[in-house]
């Protein structure tokens, strides 16, 4: 097991270094950002001044190794806009991401889990039928269509915040955080129970499921310990690259719900070719990701002892 | 042995009645297709340290009956419209699902075809096996590890100490089916169901499962029921055979009587298909023509009737009991039992076979 997670992890760093690497290129597509500033074109005296106190008239590779230890040291410069500390934006909108993210996570799982379990369970009968056609909705339903819905019948309703939002009016986060992240597990939790009741019908069947039976087990403890903990490898696994992508920002859902997060703010740092505040939460969304389908990856091993040996 | 306070409810000793009984079993299945008739009328019964045969091809039923008795068959799509399964004359199927269970493992406990598939990937193999103890007897962790412990060496998996911490998986097929007879032993159970337990292993691992069914079931003086369409693994392992065919039982008695005077066209083909060891000169192979019919639409009269070389109209018009086969010269008690009307012939056929 030692083996194996040292093994993965090398392999994550790998994959961060590469990924960073290409952002890095990929700022260049950008534009120059000391072309123009606002409407005017900036002398090319100043420019050159300007590419010279930014270090950007240093050789490639140094520039990169720059980037690398800024990155960091969560040094990431200031906005272009506002001239606020990228990282101040960053320590306000990654704690309101993370809230949404685990929040929908959590939703998703204890419906989608359930959903598919009774659904495996009472397979062919009405309520499998029922939760079939729900979750068929519910994974064709596209996630904006959700959350304008929910947002124009429910937002300024009891205690969900109007939106827009206004800021002299605060609210608590719990309150805050609600509709997107129904909006959010509304999609994942039906694809889970999808998953979950395919993979439940399928290790219901196998022998040792019967032999469980054989030994005298309640129905409880059959589908409960021995179908459960090999249906749900798959689910693990999906959850676990969901939650990777939520943390890295859910800009639909965000912007829609004018919610705080790391997804609001790159789609506002987008449209203003912000680069300063584009650039690390790229880094950041890869970072969460990678990281997310290592621990997929451990705890993969760790739910199938047949893996650790590969 | 301890054995679980919950279950002395149950009077299981004394020689009153068979210790497991199945009474005119049938087990039907409704299919898109029509009913199924898995098991059509079936009886039997076994004794302490007593090893029963069932055999046949595969979908004659044998399977089906066996799963049965451990409540296995799945109601619906199975049904039961007939007969009964006596635990010492308690019937099992009219208990209610709370007792049936049990009985499962603790009284009744069974080794399936294929241990890998049938022992859980993601457990190891000792918590497995503690698992089946701790549902049947009131014992703590440790208790039921040491006797975990004691069943592996019982069956003989070498290093139990460390075998008890593996998964399935790095197991070898030999030492799983081992692993499965200890979960099967676990609370020293009155009857044994062996449904094909070597068939997924190698030949010389066949020998060596068997060796040690045959030591438990002397040492314990536990009942097998051997599942199986291996007649060789039959003929050194068995007391009394059922042969079963298209989900009833065409011929039923003692290896000797089985073996050696066959009395129902389907033993006979059995027979005359498998190559014999213990002659010289091989006489030419017979194999049974066609394919077994399907369950839901079994043939008239006689079901083996379209594959029989002695099959007359007389076979097709009604569907033959099995009657006591009367022998001149031999007097066993009438436990040799047949259902076909070509008795007389088939023995001849046999007989000119055997002298060939």
């Amino acid at each position: 097991m030692g083996k194996f997670i040292t093994r993965r992890l090398a392999h994550a760093v790998l994959v961060i270094v590469a990924a960073t690497f290409l952002i890095y290129l990929g700022l260049f597509a950008i534009g120059d950002p000391f072309a123009s500033s606002g409407e005017k074109t900036v002398p090319p005296e100043i420019q050159e001044a300007l590419r010279e106190k930014f270090g950007m008239d240093q050789p490639f590779f140094v520039q990169y190794l720059t980037y690398l230890q800024n990155m960091f040291t969560f040094d990431f410069g200031v906005d272009f806009e506002q001239r606020r500390d990228v990282a101040d934006m960053l320590a306000n909108a990654v704690p309101a991401t993370a809230r949404l993210a685990l929040f929908a996570i959590a939703i998703e799982i204890i419906i989608g889990l359930t959903a598919g379990i009774i659904a495996a369970v009472s397979q062919y009968t009405f309520r499998d039928v029922l939760i079939t056609v729900i979750t068929t909705l519910g994974i064709g339903i596209p996630v904006f269509v959700v959350g304008i819905g929910l947002r124009a019948g429910l937002s300024g309703e009891w205690i969900f915040p109007a939106v827009p939002r206004s800021f002299t009016i605060e609210v608590p986060w719990y309150q805050e955080v609600i509709l997107p992240a129904i909006t959010l597990a509304i999609i994942d939790a039906a694809f889970i129970a999808r998953l979950m009741r395919g993979s439940m019908l399928e290790v219901m069947r196998a022998d040792y499921v019967r032999t469980a039976r054989a030994k005298g087990l309640s129905e409880r403890k059959v589908i409960g310990k021995h179908a459960l903990r090999n249906s749900i490898i798959p689910v693990v696994t999906y959850t676990g690259v969901s939650l990777g992508v939520l943390l890295g920002g859910a800009l639909i859902t965000e912007t829609i719900f004018e919610y705080q997060g790391v997804g609001y703010l790159l789609v506002r740092a987008i449209s203003q070719q912000n680069a300063p505040v584009i650039v690390p939460i790229v880094v950041f969304a890869v970072l969460t990701f990678v990281a997310l389908s290592t621990l997929v990856d451990i705890l993969y091993a760790y739910l199938d002892p047949r893996i650790r040996l590969h | 042995m301890a054995r679980n306070d919950s279950t002395t409810d149950f009077q299981l000793d004394g020689p009153a009645a068979p210790l497991l009984e199945v009474d005119d079993l049938r087990v039907h299945f409704k299919t898109d297709k029509g009913v199924v008739k898995a098991v059509d009328g079936v009886s039997w019964h076994v004794e302490e340290g007593e090893t029963l045969a069932i055999v046949g091809e595969s979908g004659s039923g044998k399977s089906v009956s066996a799963m049965s008795i451990l409540g296995l068959v799945p109601t619906p799509p199975a049904t039961f419209p007939s007969g009964d399964i006596r635990l010492r004359g308690r019937s099992i199927l009219k208990m209610p699902e709370k007792q049936q269970r049990k009985l499962r493992g603790s009284e009744i406990a069974m080794i399936f075809q294929d241990p890998l598939t049938a022992l859980n990937p993601v457990f190891r193999v000792g918590d497995q096996i503690a698992e089946m103890i701790r549902t049947h007897q009131q014992v703590t962790k440790t208790v039921a590890r040491r006797k975990v412990l004691d069943l592996l060496g019982e069956v003989g998996i070498p290093n139990p100490a460390v075998r008890i911490n593996q998964y399935p998986h790095e197991f070898s097929g030999g030492m799983r089916q081992r692993a499965m007879i200890a979960m099967a032993l676990a609370n020293d159970p009155k009857v044994l169901l062996a449904d094909e337990p070597t068939t997924a292993l190698d030949v010389t691992i066949q020998a060596q499962i068997m060796l040690l069914l045959e030591k438990l079931r002397q040492d314990r003086n536990t009942a097998i029921v051997l599942i199986t369409h291996d007649l060789g693994l039959v003929a050194s392992h068995a007391d009394r055979i059922n042969v079963m065919y298209a989900g009833r039982i065409v011929e039923a008695g003692s290896c000797d009587d089985v073996f050696y005077r066959p009395q129902h066209a389907y033993t006979f083909g059995l027979l005359s298909s498998l190559a014999r060891m213990d002659k010289k000169r091989q006489t030419r192979l017979l194999p049974i023509k066609g394919v077994p019919p399907s369950l839901s639409r079994v043939p008239p009269g006689c079901p083996f009737h379209p594959r029989c070389r002695f099959a007359t109209e007389a076979c097709v018009e009604a569907v033959p009991t099995l009657e006591t086969v009367k022998l001149v010269d031999m007097a066993d008690g009438g436990l040799h039992r047949a259902a076909c009307i070509h008795s007389d012939q088939v023995e001849m056929a046999f007989q000119e076979r055997v002298v060939e």
